[in-house]
């Protein structure tokens, strides 16, 4: 086989970064087999890996990862619907646009965390309480990504619209708003993806159950193979749902832009 | 052209009065709704409740502790993890994303790290680090450090190397192309990559303070919230987010400020 310089450059890459990852994973194992680092607060990789895969096999926590799972989707969807929503009732008329965006951008500045007593208060429910405070986390993001979209949408077309038929609003909305902030919102999403998930065990740590809680009371138990070893667990699903993400939007938008390229030929 | 000073106290007036009037609706239709008792105290507060208690922070007796002493906590915390990310990682950062084959090392493996919600590692931090300031002062440094890594590897990609290549051409000298030319043009980079370290550090003092923590606004919130001090906790979160949007208006400011003198020159 030919070794062509792109091919040598991969090599070196990918090379380079199994041998970081390595290199991390045996100096943690060899700084705390020689005493370097004290085992009882950071346990050596391989005991982590060992528990992982009982933890794996026995379903172990299983349940406090399905109810952070669950309290993660539900409070993504509604959030998400409710920034479209918002997004497109804000994004839609300017004056509502410039004057409302200033409270969206400083709740968005704002550590989401500071309105958790609010939330707890008005939902009283723990369950309740964590799909609203993930909501929020969602709600945000996506907002913001459609009132950009349409901030930055040409008022030729919406005037050109008008003049070939869409009367009503819901038309407006169908055929112009939806398809020019739709590249947007599907950002928005992933960082709400992103921004909720990280609601979703920030609930969990504040209220039991959920696999933040679990972690927390793992900490306080000085369980620390287990910390370790759920920690990885949920670092696991979070990288597999971004890059689940990255693909649809990857896939969603060349679909999109061969859509366009073809309505313009 | 210098606007009159006549027309100027318009226009602000003319952007700030529906504001004045939207929340002053707000506050009164929240006061109502209390005293009325369609919602109950232990949710929301009556406003003259709340203003007492916002007036009375420094001086309230039964507070853990004096608020001042709280409030210069999270700013101390604040100001060593935003001098961690700006003192530490962000020239790191400059030299990862400015060299080819490092950025392309490292990039996949911090958006790996991004997903993953920071704040599950803070359990793993207190035990290492104890329940106390270092633990809070690294979990803002995580957070924000996680941010400013991702913002500099993407930003540098835009980066113009044909600048340096040109200027390369007129002089030898690597000190005056690396001060006169590289350095200001990844000036505008390092200015956002500041403003979003510090702003996603304080996130995660916040939520540190919040979660596991005897010090803090953060702290002060959740021992309000815990012991059902409704008007002391509104009026916690309400000098928070001033704090918060203070630091956000401040980085805004001197982002502006730095873009300006970069026209200049």
């Amino acid at each position: 086989m030919r070794v062509t310089a792109g091919t040598n450059k991969f090599m070196v890459i990918n090379g380079s970064r199994a041998t970081l990852i390595l290199t991390f994973f045996g100096a943690w194992e060899l700084l705390v087999s020689s005493k370097i680092l004290d085992e009882f607060f950071i346990p050596r990789p391989s005991s982590v890996i060992q528990r992982i895969i009982q933890i794996a096999t026995s379903g172990q926590y299983l349940d406090q990862m399905l109810i952070t799972l669950s309290t993660f989707s539900l409070g993504l969807l509604a959030g998400s619907l409710l920034g479209l929503l918002m997004g497109f009732v804000i994004g839609g008329v300017k004056y509502l646009r410039n004057f409302m965006m200033v409270y969206v951008l400083l709740v968005a500045a704002t550590p989401k965390v500071l309105f958790y007593p609010i939330i707890i208060k008005i939902f009283v429910q723990p369950f309740y309480f964590k799909i609203a405070f993930v909501a929020l986390h969602a709600f945000i993001f996506v907002t913001i990504a459609v009132v950009s979209a349409l901030r930055n949408m040409n008022p030729e077309i919406l005037n050109m619209c008008k003049t070939y038929g869409c009367s009503t609003p819901l038309k407006v909305y169908r055929k112009i708003f939806w398809p020019y902030a739709f590249f947007s919102f599907l950002a928005g999403l992933r960082m709400a993806t992103i921004s909720s998930f990280v609601g979703a065990v920030v609930a969990d740590m504040l209220i039991a159950p959920g696999v933040g809680y679990t972690v927390r009371l793992l900490a306080y138990n000085f369980k620390v193979v287990d910390v370790y070893a759920v920690i990885i667990l949920v670092a696991l699903f979070a990288i597999t749902i971004n890059f689940v993400l990255l693909r649809v939007e990857g896939a969603a938008g060349k679909r999109l832009r061969l859509e366009l390229e073809q309505a313009s030929q | 052209m210098d606007v009159p000073l006549a027309r100027r106290i318009k226009d602000v007036a003319r952007a700030v009065l529906p504001h004045v009037a939207f929340l002053t609706i707000l506050f009164i239709a929240a006061d109502q709704l209390v005293r009325t008792g369609l919602v109950s105290r232990f949710t929301i507060p009556a406003f003259n409740d709340f203003l007492n208690a916002l007036l009375n922070l420094p001086r309230n007796p039964d507070m853990p502790g004096s608020f001042t002493n709280h409030l210069i906590m999270t700013i101390y915390e604040l100001g060593a993890a935003a001098l961690i990310v700006v003192g530490v990682v962000l020239p790191l950062a400059l030299l990862i994303g400015l060299r080819y084959t490092a950025r392309r090392v490292f990039e996949p493996l911090l958006l790996a790290f991004f997903a993953i919600p920071s704040i599950i590692l803070y359990p793993v931090i207190y035990l290492i680090l104890g329940i106390g300031p270092p633990s809070k002062i690294a979990m803002g440094a995580l957070v924000g450090s996680t941010y400013t890594f991702i913002y500099v590897l993407n930003a540098v990609k835009h980066f113009d190397q044909s600048l340096v290549r040109m200027a390369s051409t007129f002089t030898t000298s690597r000190f005056k192309i690396l001060t006169k030319v590289a350095i200001p043009s990844i000036i505008p980079i390092m200015v956002s990559a500041i403003q979003l370290g510090i702003s996603y550090a304080m996130v995660g003092v916040i939520v540190a303070e919040v979660i596991a923590s005897s010090t803090g606004l953060g702290f002060l919130i959740s021992w309000s919230e815990t012991t059902i001090r409704v008007p002391v906790m509104y009026a916690t979160i309400a000098i928070t987010i001033i704090f918060a949007a203070v630091v956000y208006v401040s980085l805004k400011l001197f982002e502006r400020w730095v873009r300006g003198r970069m026209k200049e020159i």
